[in-house]
């Protein structure tokens, strides 16, 4: 049987193969700046599909197909509205499962009789079950006029002609070993003419002098010398199997043959394409019991819109990283979202600002409404046109790497000049507290300069810096500046976490966060003396 | 009886210096000892041994010489490792438990014993040829070598393995079996097993025939499983006797190879000396002073973690390349040290760090002279990459750390810090530390500062960061020379003096292609 390839996750197979050859090469930092890999462990495991599946790769790396992008987005919408398309859609994942787990078992049997017996067994209910889901699968088909790839080819194995007439003779077999098959053994009859099983089990050893001498012995190296009898069975048959083999046999003699013939005709079944539906149905499904989880917990999605050119407008978005750690630490969903947006008149913006006042988390939220929206996934916002891009590229701050020949701003250089090598038109830059690790002028030049690259190749995105005098430095360019804003309250400077459009933020208000953490002078001198004195530390903080 | 402890002189010292919270979590990865593995100086299982310890820190005196005492004995008596080593290799370990599967395995189980007591007797033979004689100035060490050496173990094993010897005879065994059918209980006493059975001893030529009542209890069916069952007993029987052999080898052999890694961590200090000797670097056994005034002085102090590098790159004179550096406390105990980008500051901080840590280890340092208190706590502060799994911000991470730095700091402990404070404005980031720093002062601790805040080198300079009295902190700079044709080079020296204010853009830019 020719293998099919279906898809549906790819509406070109020539893309998907661009995909792949584009994932081996790119630059892989923006996974790590942006936490992908968090969020990804997040909803494989509120998926709930284990380990069997792995979706990782289409995850972390983006689209850059327009039509793939709605390809993605036209099912998960279907699959998140439709109720009945979902349970179906669950139902195949749980039946091509099923049936890879039983593959296993199978595999591992010693009895050839029973491997064939269970072979047939497993095959006959997952075509059962298969044949009923795609009855449902059948209406996201042709309702959407998918040209999923090749998938019109599966439904002919499941439900063409041949199809038919496999399962009937699969049928007639299992019928006729149930026939055979006795309901009981009967090892012996009581008074009462009752069934019972025997029972076997050890009673203390007799004590001998032998093993009286041999335990004192031991004892000297041992503190413990008396350990319990571990009983177990490590067979797949037991000989009450083989009792049932045998009785079959003498009831039907032909059944070993008519197993075989059965068995040689169909051990070839191609399981591959249905385990690759099953993979790409996972993706959709995790995404979709993430977002209902979330939802649950008063968090917002939306789908975006996705189109090619510069323009991106998206409101109240919000970091789902940090939103999920607030989640977990406070229950409902804290976390401050805001408004972005890029255009002719303003691609890049410098953020400055109060610590901690959310600029790290607002320029995160930027990488992951793009990066979400260029996998086919809802975003993390009310409202979203994204304007699609090739890449994106980040530089967040990075500990020393210890291989390294060289010193930190070494690092952060060359990481720089990587980014500057891959660096396309069009593409998102997203740069956070980029070169903190030199003195403080040098870092100036050397931004400025860089910023004027990146216009130059007309680049969105932003930089989060400390460095405020960079953007009066800047004489030209579509460069626009925001800050994170803060409000006086009773003498204290607390954050709104709103990222507003304004000029440079000269303060970063970190005596704040000093106080907070008990980094002040007095709050050490405390701590200090409590050491000393072997005091209650929690009590000054 | 198998105690033999190489790290402590007494059991008391051990208790008192087995409390973690000596060095911070970060300090191993700070430092970069890692690079002594990845440049092949120690092996793996080495640096894990020697990173299990860190946390235990010594800081008593007399554990930290009793230790030198030792390295120095293991120097000086170079294969008694190799021949420990060799000795613990020969002894066998249990073979990780394969199920006995007394259905389907074509072996009779008694075989299963048989291995077991092979490995008890080859144990046995090892521990009768091993050669650890050795003339040993340390106690400790004396007596595990005589231990070994000595007859009361070997007499022992030996009468174990010829009673398990003897029990591979099933007459040996004797059991009984008692199943329940139906309402019927009857007790069995089954002596031997039936002889059918392809699972029983009939090589031993002792077994009887005994058949159950067939009429009274169970059908043929019932006997046939019945039957089976009882081989099972047997089996398992024997089974439990394996347990116990593979117990008491286990445990004999976990005892030696206790002491086998308490020798692996000084192999690493042994190594590591070696690497030195073999660079051509100077190289000195620290003093360690008495009390915890947190005096520090070196002279041509070298960086551990270059010469490892430098080790490995088997280029000839390769370490003359490395600069090493002189360094004292004297003048101050806070070191404020700034200077142009790559220029060995952060590698200084962590010769210095990592020299502190082996004179505690009892190991030598790569040095013509170190002369130090044991500090009873070194932390270490390294600006760090965004923790995700938090939902605070990199400055209120560093924050934490210092609090954390501060709730372990006592009088004469060390604390290295790496540019922190760099997530914040220049202004702010310099008030912060210079609070920092003053606090910190109070426990007359030695603070060593690697950073790009210029004003705060400043406020030193002047004298104004309000100090402990009796404090003071000295600017140290990476020092740049300029040549006879204009050009600056780096020296790697770090040197007290005036921070260095040049900036050198135009070399950044020109790499990045601007």
């Amino acid at each position: 049987m020719k293998k099919t390839f279906f898809s549906l996750l790819w509406d070109s197979e020539t893309y998907y193969q661009e995909w792949l050859r584009d994932k081996e090469t790119r630059d892989k930092e923006f996974i790590y700046d942006l936490n992908l890999q968090y969020i990804y462990e997040e909803v494989r495991r509120l998926g709930g599909f284990g380990d069997r599946y792995d979706f990782r790769d289409i995850f972390l790396y983006s689209c850059a197909a327009g039509s793939t992008v709605a390809y993605r987005q036209r099912i998960m919408e279907r699959l998140y509205e439709n109720p009945e398309l979902y349970e179906a859609a669950l139902e195949a994942v749980s039946c091509i499962s099923d049936s890879q787990s039983k593959l296993e078992r199978v595999c591992g049997t010693k009895d050839e009789l029973k491997k064939k017996i269970f072979f047939l067994h497993m095959l006959y209910e997952f075509l059962l079950r298969m044949a009923q889901v795609y009855s449902c699968l059948e209406k996201l088909i042709s309702a959407e006029k998918l040209c999923a790839l090749g998938i019109s080819k599966a439904a002919e194995e499941i439900t063409g002609q041949e199809a038919v007439e496999r399962m009937e003779k699969l049928r007639s077999y299992l019928q006729l070993l149930q026939r055979i098959t006795p309901d009981t053994i009967v090892m012996n009859k009581g008074e009462n003419q009752i069934c019972h099983s025997a029972v076997v089990w050890p009673e203390e050893e007799e004590k001998s002098g032998y093993m009286d001498r041999l335990m004192e012995l031991v004892s000297f190296f041992l503190d413990d010398c008396s350990m319990p009898v571990k009983v177990y069975q490590d067979m797949d048959i037991t000989c009450f199997d083989k009792k049932l083999q045998e009785y079959i046999c003498r009831q039907q003699p032909e059944f070993p043959k008519e197993t075989e013939m059965l068995y040689q005709a169909y051990r070839k079944f191609d399981f591959w394409p249905y385990i690759k539906l099953a993979n790409e149905l996972v993706f959709y499904l995790s995404c979709i019991r993430f977002r209902k989880e979330y939802e649950q917990e008063e968090f917002y999605f939306t789908v975006p819109k996705c189109q090619y050119g510069e323009e991106s407008k998206v409101t109240a978005a919000y970091d789902m990283v940090l939103g999920i750690n607030l989640f977990r630490k406070n229950k409902g969903c804290k976390a401050v979202p805001n408004d972005f947006r890029f255009d002719r008149d303003g691609r890049f913006f410098l953020l400055t600002g109060a610590n901690q006042g959310g600029k790290t988390t607002f320029i995160r939220s930027i990488g992951l409404v793009q990066h979400l929206a260029q996998i086919g996934m809802f975003v993390p916002a009310k409202g979203a046109v994204v304007g699609m891009v090739r890449h994106i590229h980040t530089h967040f701050g990075r500990d020393d790497e210890a291989a390294a020949m060289v010193g930190r701003f070494e690092q952060e250089l060359e990481r720089m000049r990587k980014l500057l090598n891959d660096l396309r038109d069009g593409d998102m830059v997203l740069l956070n507290e980029t070169f903190t690790s030199t003195q403080r002028m040098g870092a100036v030049i050397l931004l400025g300069r860089l910023l004027k690259e990146f216009d130059r190749k007309h680049c969105v995105g932003g930089l989060v810096t400390h460095y405020h005098e960079i953007y009066d430095r800047l004489e030209e360019g579509s460069f626009y500046s925001l800050t994170a804003g803060v409000e006086e309250e009773s003498g204290r400077m607390d954050r709104t976490f709103k990222i507003i459009r304004s000029d440079s933020g000269r303060q970063s208000y970190a005596k704040d966060i000093a106080v907070k953490c008990g980094v002040t002078y007095d709050q050490l001198v405390g701590v200090l003396k409590a050491a000393e004195e072997g005091g209650d530390l929690d009590v000054l903080f | 009886m198998f105690c033999f402890d190489l790290l402590y002189p007494d059991e008391k010292k051990r208790q008192e210096g087995r409390r973690t919270g000596k060095v911070n979590e970060k300090l191993i990865r700070d430092l970069q000892l890692e690079e002594l593995v990845a440049n092949q100086i120690i092996s793996q299982k080495e640096y894990e041994v020697l990173c299990s310890e860190i946390p235990f820190l010594p800081s008593d005196r007399e554990v930290i010489v009793f230790r030198q005492e030792i390295l120095k004995d293991l120097a000086d008596n170079a294969s008694f490792i190799r021949s420990y080593v060799d000795f613990c290799s020969s002894l066998r370990d249990n073979v990780p438990g394969k199920r006995v599967n007394i259905w389907e395995s074509g072996e009779p189980v008694y075989k299963k014993l048989q291995e077991h007591v092979d490995i008890l007797r080859i144990n046995y033979l090892a521990v009768c040829s091993a050669n650890l004689k050795a003339v040993f100035r340390s106690k400790t060490l004396a007596g595990l070598a005589e231990f070994v050496e000595g007859e009361e173990c070997k007499t022992r094993l030996q009468e174990i393995i010829a009673l398990l010897e003897a029990f591979l005879d099933a007459g040996a065994v004797s059991f009984t079996v008692k199943y329940t059918y139906g309402q019927v209980m009857e007790s069995v006493k089954v002596q031997q097993l039936f002889p059918e059975n392809r699972y029983v001893m009939k090589e031993k030529g002792i077994l009887k025939r005994k058949t159950v009542d067939l009429e009274q209890l169970i059908s043929a069916e019932g006997n046939l499983i019945l039957r089976n069952n009882l081989n099972e007993i047997y089996a398992k029987t024997v089974v439990k006797l394996c347990d116990v052999a593979s117990r008491l080898n286990g445990v004999f052999v976990s005892a030696f190879k206790r002491a086998e890694q308490d020798l692996m961590y000084y192999q690493a200090g042994i190594k590591i000396l070696n690497l030195y000797r073999s660079l051509g670097v100077p190289v000195c056994v620290p003093g360690i002073k008495a009390g915890y005034e947190g005096h520090i002085s070196c002279f041509n102090l070298y960086p551990v973690r270059l010469l490892a590098r430098c080790s490995k790159s088997h280029v000839p004179g390769c370490s003359l390349e490395i600069q090493g550096n002189d360094y004292g406390n004297d003048k101050g105990r806070i070191s404020i040290i700034t200077g142009s980008n790559s220029g060995g500051k952060t590698t200084f901080l962590q010769a210095l760090g990592t020299a502190q840590l082996f004179a505690q280890l009892g190991f030598c340092v790569p040095a013509r002279s170190f002369q130090v208190c044991a500090a009873p706590y070194i932390g270490s502060l390294f600006a760090n990459a965004e923790d995700i799994c938090t939902i605070h911000g990199k400055l209120e991470q560093e924050l934490v750390e210092i609090r954390e730095a501060a709730e372990h700091l006592k009088a004469g402990s060390l604390i290295l810090m790496n540019e922190i404070m760099s997530t914040t404005s220049e202004e702010e980031g310099t008030n912060l530390m210079a609070e920092v720093l003053r606090a910190f002062s109070r426990t007359h601790s030695n603070v060593i500062f690697v950073t790009h805040l210029s004003r705060l080198a400043d406020l030193a300079q002047k004298g104004e960061l309000l100090l402990e009295e009796g404090e003071s902190a000295v600017n140290y700079v990476a020092v740049r020379r300029r040549e006879e044709d204009g050009s600056v080079r780096k020296t790697y020296r770090i040197e007290p003096g005036r921070p260095d204010r040049n900036i050198y853009e135009e070399e950044f830019s020109k790499r990045l292609g601007l």
